[in-house]
This record gives structure tokens, sequence and C-alpha cells, in this order.
């Protein structure tokens, strides 16, 4: 073999090496000045909000104006904190969790991963924190010049981001038992709010042994009702994972999804509520007490003590619950006010009472034997 | 005393870390007649629940670190019973309907040094595993790719040589 020809792989070995060398070397390089460019752009940002900031502080007092400012791609929401006052943890879930690593910052850019935290001067916020939303590559500002500094707020109320809404709290998530709301089919969060509002006092609290055990519960609300893929072939169903989601923005234990139904709809095509884990499809249309239903179901296990001719088609094991049993009831025989009454879910069980919420819906109470149970599940949760 | 109040402070640090907003992975699961798969996952920032109440019987769920340490663990039950009830004609009815298929979502925490999540059944048999390790592309990875087109050029221009 010629000397030259002999050569040859060994020069193209040469020249490939080159070749991939120099395109990694590009690669890095450009990703270093896209990532410089995108440093630039983001302290641009920064200043023109200082800048403006300052503008209206200098302004005669109670004068306002409102600004939209492009942020950087990639920016989701922005975050004004005042670190001097209370900081609603439940706002943003994750500028709660970065929050304590930047004591100075007041400023937070989201996601915080990609993005940074920056202190501002001459601001003041209604609330803390207050997180803005990244609409259409902007952020829309109202700002107020107070006596030498600016109040800054928004425009419209749907700017402004709050991931969770604590509506009654009594203790801290990992002490108390969480419940979320989540809503579907709602025109607005007023209706919505009024309607969880009615539930938590009219219904839940109203019964024991909830009633008792108020110090032991957290309710939050989840203020968007973006579509968690619900069907309604005979009874609520919603998407899992969609619900989890939603839900995960809050503390939870269990989640109570309320579906706002037409009583005339209903009515029309009634849709039957439905528990499945720790999650209660409400159609609002139906009777109040029906969350309370569902949720004896999720919370504690408890059997229907109605009978239907649904429960023939499935196997069902009575004994598992602790409101069903055999013709003995031994279940619940050391309980006063019981007895032993044929018929839980089907013929072949017997209950403890006449009636309860859990054999009709127009029951004002769980009964002795339910409410036993429930009170063992809500004892785990004792401080 | 001193013992006492390092515990004390080991448990606030605790409470502290359980009462916020974590890192957290939403799993999207799909169950089969005993059969479990993965249809998504993501992670995101939010809340976990806290699990005080567990099944006695039912599949498990344990995340493990690189190290294989069981790092979180709970029981679950696969939501295969669906409770439905309505109160028309002046009665309650309904039932429990009960499904062989279906799809559901378990949120775990995301931990720092957790390699993957293993599902067991009833039965403790590992019916599924997830990485949770992020692939992430670093950016020497062509450097890394054209290092090793090269050591197969100059492997393959040794062979021929030696074949020569």
């Amino acid at each position: 073999m010629p000397r030259a020809q002999a050569a040859r792989p060994f020069m193209y070995a040469i020249a490939t090496i080159f070749l991939i060398l120099i395109l990694s070397f590009s690669f890095v390089y450009i990703k270093d000045i896209a990532k410089t460019a995108r440093e630039r752009e983001v302290i641009t940002f920064i200043k023109s909000v200082q800048g403006i900031i300052d503008t209206q502080s200098k302004q005669s007092f109670g004068s306002h104006v409102d600004r939209s400012i492009a942020v950087p791609e990639g920016v989701n929401s922005v975050c004004f904190v005042d670190q001097s006052q209370k900081t609603d943890r439940f706002v943003n879930n994750e500028l709660t969790v970065f929050l304590e690593h930047y004591p100075e910052s007041n400023f937070f850019i989201l996601p915080l991963e990609d993005f940074m935290a920056e202190k501002l001067e001459n601001f003041e916020v209604p609330k803390s924190p207050l997180c803005i939303r990244v609409i259409n590559g902007k952020i829309n500002l109202r700002l107020l010049s107070q006596f030498g500094t600016t109040l800054v707020g928004t425009p419209a109320r749907k700017d402004e981001i709050e991931e969770c809404t604590s509506i009654f709290y009594t203790s801290e998530p990992n002490q108390g038992i969480d419940i979320v709301f989540l809503g579907q089919a709602y025109g607005t969060t007023e209706e919505f709010k009024n309607d969880v509002y009615d539930y938590i006092n009219d219904v839940f609290f109203k019964l024991e042994p909830f009633h008792s055990h108020r110090d032991n519960f957290n309710f939050y609300i989840v203020d968007d009702f973006q579509d968690l893929g619900c069907t309604f072939e005979g009874y609520v169903l919603c998407n899992s994972f969609k619900v989890k989601r939603l839900a995960s923005r809050c503390p939870h234990e269990f989640i109570f999804i309320l579906i706002d139904r037409n009583k005339i709809k209903d009515f029309i095509m009634p849709i039957r509520s439905s528990a499945i884990a720790n999650i209660a499809n409400i159609n609002t249309a139906d009777k109040p007490s029906v969350l309370m239903h569902e949720f004896g179901h999720s919370f504690a296990d408890l059997a229907d003590e109605y009978v239907d001719d649904y429960y023939l088609a499935i196997k069902f094991d009575g004994e598992r619950y602790p409101n069903c049993d055999n013709s003995r009831c031994s279940k619940w025989s050391g309980i006063e006010g019981t007895d032993c009454l044929k018929g839980c879910s089907t013929d072949g069980y017997y209950r403890g009472t006449k009636n309860s919420l859990m054999k009709s819906l127009s029951a004002e109470y769980y009964g002795p034997i339910n409410e036993k149970a429930i009170t063992e599940n809500l004892d785990v949760y004792k401080r | 005393m001193k013992t006492k109040k390092l515990i004390l402070i080991i448990m606030l640090l605790l409470f502290a870390q359980f009462a916020c907003a974590d890192k957290i992975t939403i799993l999207n699961l799909h169950y089969d007649r005993g059969e479990v798969s993965v249809i998504d996952k993501i992670d995101t920032y939010g809340y976990y629940p806290d699990r005080k109440i567990q099944p006695d019987i039912g599949y498990k769920a344990e995340v493990v670190s690189v190290d294989d340490a069981v790092l979180y663990s709970f029981k679950f039950e696969v939501p295969l019973e669906h409770y439905t009830d309505i109160h028309l004609d002046n009665r309650t009815q309904g039932g429990l309907v009960i499904v062989n298929e279906t799809d559901f979502a378990l949120i775990i925490p995301s931990l720092p040094t957790a390699k993957e999540v293993n599902f067991y059944n009833e039965k403790n048999v590992k019916v599924l595993t997830v990485g949770l390790i992020e692939e992430k592309l670093i950016p020497t990875m062509p450097i890394i790719i054209g290092l090793a087109i090269i050591f197969v050029i100059i492997i393959s221009m040794a062979l021929k040589k030696r074949k020569t």
C-alpha cells in the first residue's frame, strides 16, 4: 500500500476530530452568548421595574398609573414581597420554597430555578406576596404614589396569582386535616366561594363529630376553574391526574370537587355525586348533606346503609365496613342506642340505627356507630 | 436535658419542613387487572398528603435513594371502588361501582437523593418502578459524543491496520 494512501484514514480522523471540537466549542460558546443575552435582558427588566417605581414615587400623593412591562422569555410570573410583614405562604408555592433562602430580596422572577431574586427600593405592597402573572409576555401593574414610595398593585384581579387560598385555618397543615375545595362549571369566584362557605358552616360543622372537632380542620380553595376532565355518565367522575395537579397547590388530605349544576337541568338529567378514594365529587344540585355522606365513605370507609339493587350486581363484603355486620351485630354491641336492623347496602347485612346520614341524605346525624368510626380517625390527628 | 432540647429542635425543623410547600412529583398511573403502568409524571411545587391514615392492606409505594435506602414509603388503595349516591324520589339511592381498570394519580415528595419509586401489590410483589432522576442534557454532551466517535474511529483504524 502506498504511504500516502495509508495515511488517508489518519487524515480523515484528524479532520473529524477538528470538526467535532469546533462544533462542541461553538455549541458551548453560542449557549454562553444566549445565557449572557438573557441575563442582560433580565437585568434590563429589573431596572425598568425599579425605574417606573421610582418615577411614580415622585408624583403627587394619590396619583396612579397603569403600566404594562415586557418580561424576558420564559418568565411565568413575578412576585413583590415585603419581608418585614407576614407573608401568605399559600399564594405561590415555588416562592414559599425559595423565600427563606433569599431573606434580603423583595422581588422574585419565576421560575426561580431559571431566573433570580432581587432587592428593589421605594415600593410597598397591599399584601405580601403580590404575585403577578405574565399575560402575553407582559405584566400589568397599577402604581399608586405614596409619601415617597409607590404602592404596587394590579389593574385587575385576573392579573394576580393566588394558587391557594386558606379560608378556615386552625392548625399547621402537618397537624390538622386539610381539605381543599375545587370548582367546576362555576360562573364566578363569588358563587364558588359562597357555596364553599355554605358547605363548611351550614353542613360540615353542623354535624357531629365534626362540630366538636372544628380545631382539627383546615379548609382551602383553589380559585381556578380549569377543566378537570369530569364525565357525567350516571355519576361524576373526574380525571384524577388533573384533580391532584390542581389540588397539590394547597395542603390536602381530602379533595371536594363542587360541580355547579342547574337544579332544573339536574331534575331532567339527575347525576349522582361520588366518593373515590380521597376525592368527593359533589353535584351541588343535590341535597347539601350529600357532601357529608361522601365524606363518610372517604374519611371513615363507611358503607351505604340504604339497600339498593345496585349492590346485588357486585360481590359486596359488608363485614369489611364498620357500620355493617352480620345478624349478630357484635361490632357495636357495647354502643348505647344501637339496634340490629336488617339492611346495610344489601338485605344480607345489618345496620345499627334506624336512620343515619349513611342511610338517607335527609338524616341530620351520622348516628353513634358512624360517629365512633369517624372519631377513631379524627383521633389520629389529635394534638 | 441537652438531648431533649436537641430532639425538640429536630422535631421543630421537621415540622417546619412538612408545614410548607415543597418540590413534589405527581405520578399519573394506569391500573388494569393487577398490572400498573405509568402514563405521565410531572415535577412541581406544592403539597402532598400527610398520609396519617393508611389502609392495613393495600399497595405500597417506596421512594428509594441512589444507594437503595427507603426514603419515603406509604400504603394506598387503588381507587377501584366508586361510591355513587343521589337523593331521588324522596329516597337516597345509588351504589358501589367496582371497576377493574382505572387511571389514578399519586403525589409524592420530590427528594433530592431519590432514584426511583417502586410499587408493590398486596402480596408484596413489585409491579412497577418509575425512575425519578431528571434526565438533563448537559452542555458538554457534544464533547462526549465527539470523543466517543473519535474513540470508535481510532479503534476501527487500529483493527484495519492489524488486518493489513
